[in-house]
């Protein structure tokens, strides 16, 4: 019982936790590059593509936490199944 | 533009009723016509069993859209281009300045390589959000697949411009005295280490962000069924998401092939002893 106790709160936090510091890093980069566009508005197309690449490969560390939450979330039994296990 | 919107707004209708209708008339229905045709048995195994080689069915299905179209597409180019071949002349040299940009002047070596991945990728995304379709992408067999192309390809070219040397690439900046073994023999498994990482995170990316895409449409889309059912109102909940999804398709695409073009300049760019030996 504890296990599967464990095993949701884990799917649950999983992505929880990662996404927490995904937008605390994705906020840093875009305002770092909404600073440098405000300063020169015509490097505006060339830092467009820097800053997309940053925010998609810091996007990608929350999506491993999402693969694993999608993992842990396929390994819980179904309500009924537990409801019967447990006499009711 | 406001035709546009309007033919948006009602394929997205159109789209939720239609999910709502499989979803009331037949629950346990495929969810994309491919495996709907594909029910038929054959000699008591159904044609793509798993998920895993749906998605390459799906996968064979886009190479054989995106062959065909560029075939024809290309057939007779002109110099007074029509407009499929303005906004493909576009497309191609969009990507030749993306590599130029990632990997130098050896970039345009790179293009169809590089050119073709984007292309590939771009199209099989967006394949998924069409309704009744599947990505080949939220299959981690096909970005699997994909990644190890990318390693493979970078490690040729790297055997390629430095020979068997290559290897001495994995024991950088450790002086070679017999006292330094060990810290030798570190950095090299890190760096290994540090080599199969990037297909594992090259395909973990895309599978994500694809897979969880599709999913959040699924969701939202299972959401609007009872509004229909019920209330007879076919809201598309999934619009916003929909459009983000569009957008992310290609910008996952594009940060494959610009990780792919990073590689490539690791293995292919000049290094500091090149240029002394060659002054």
């Amino acid at each position: 019982m504890l296990y599967l106790f464990g095993l949701a709160l884990a799917s649950g936090l999983a992505v929880g936790i990662a996404a927490l510091g995904g937008g605390l890093g994705q906020g840093r980069a875009t305002a770092a590059a909404l600073e440098a566009v405000a300063r020169q508005p015509e490097v505006a197309n060339r830092l467009l593509t820097f800053l997309v690449l940053g925010l998609a490969l810091i996007e990608s560390l929350t999506i491993y936490a999402l693969v694993v939450s999608f993992e842990l979330v396929h390994l819980l039994p179904k309500t009924a199944d537990i409801l019967k296990l447990l006499g009711r | 533009m406001t035709r546009l919107k309007l033919i948006t707004f009602g394929s997205m209708c159109l789209a939720t009723a239609m999910a709502s209708g499989i979803a009331s008339a037949a629950p346990d229905r495929e969810t994309n016509w491919l495996a709907r045709l594909a029910t038929v048995q054959v000699a008591h195994h159904t044609l793509f069993g798993t998920p895993a080689r749906m998605a390459l069915a799906w996968a064979f299905l886009v190479m054989l859209f995106v062959v065909v179209f560029s075939a024809m597409a290309t057939r007779r180019l002109s110099l007074r281009p029509s407009r499929t071949q303005v906004v493909l002349e576009t497309l191609v040299s969009a990507l030749r300045g993306m590599t130029i940009d990632a990997i130098g002047p050896r970039g345009p070596e790179f293009l169809p390589f590089i050119g073709t991945l984007f292309i590939y990728i771009a199209v099989m995304n967006l394949t998924g959000l069409i309704p009744g379709f599947l990505s080949p992408t939220s299959s981690l067999s096909i970005t699997a697949a994909l990644a190890i192309i990318v390693f493979v390809v970078v490690q040729f070219y790297g055997v390629k411009e430095h020979g068997f040397g290559y290897l001495a690439h994995f024991i950088e900046g450790v002086p070679r005295s017999i006292w330094y073994l060990p810290v030798g023999i570190l950095v090299f498994v890190v760096h290994l280490v540090g080599e199969v990482t990037r297909p594992v995170t090259l395909a973990i990316r895309l599978f994500g962000n694809i897979m969880a895409g599709d999913t959040i449409l699924l969701v939202l889309t299972g959401l609007a069924i009872p509004l229909l059912l019920r209330f007879r109102l076919p809201v598309p909940l999934q619009l916003p998401n929909l459009l983000l999804e569009v957008l992310l398709s290609v910008v996952q695409a594009f940060v494959f092939c610009m990780l792919t073009s990073v590689y490539l300049l690791g293995v292919v760019g000049e290094s500091e002893e090149s240029e002394a030996h060659a002054g």
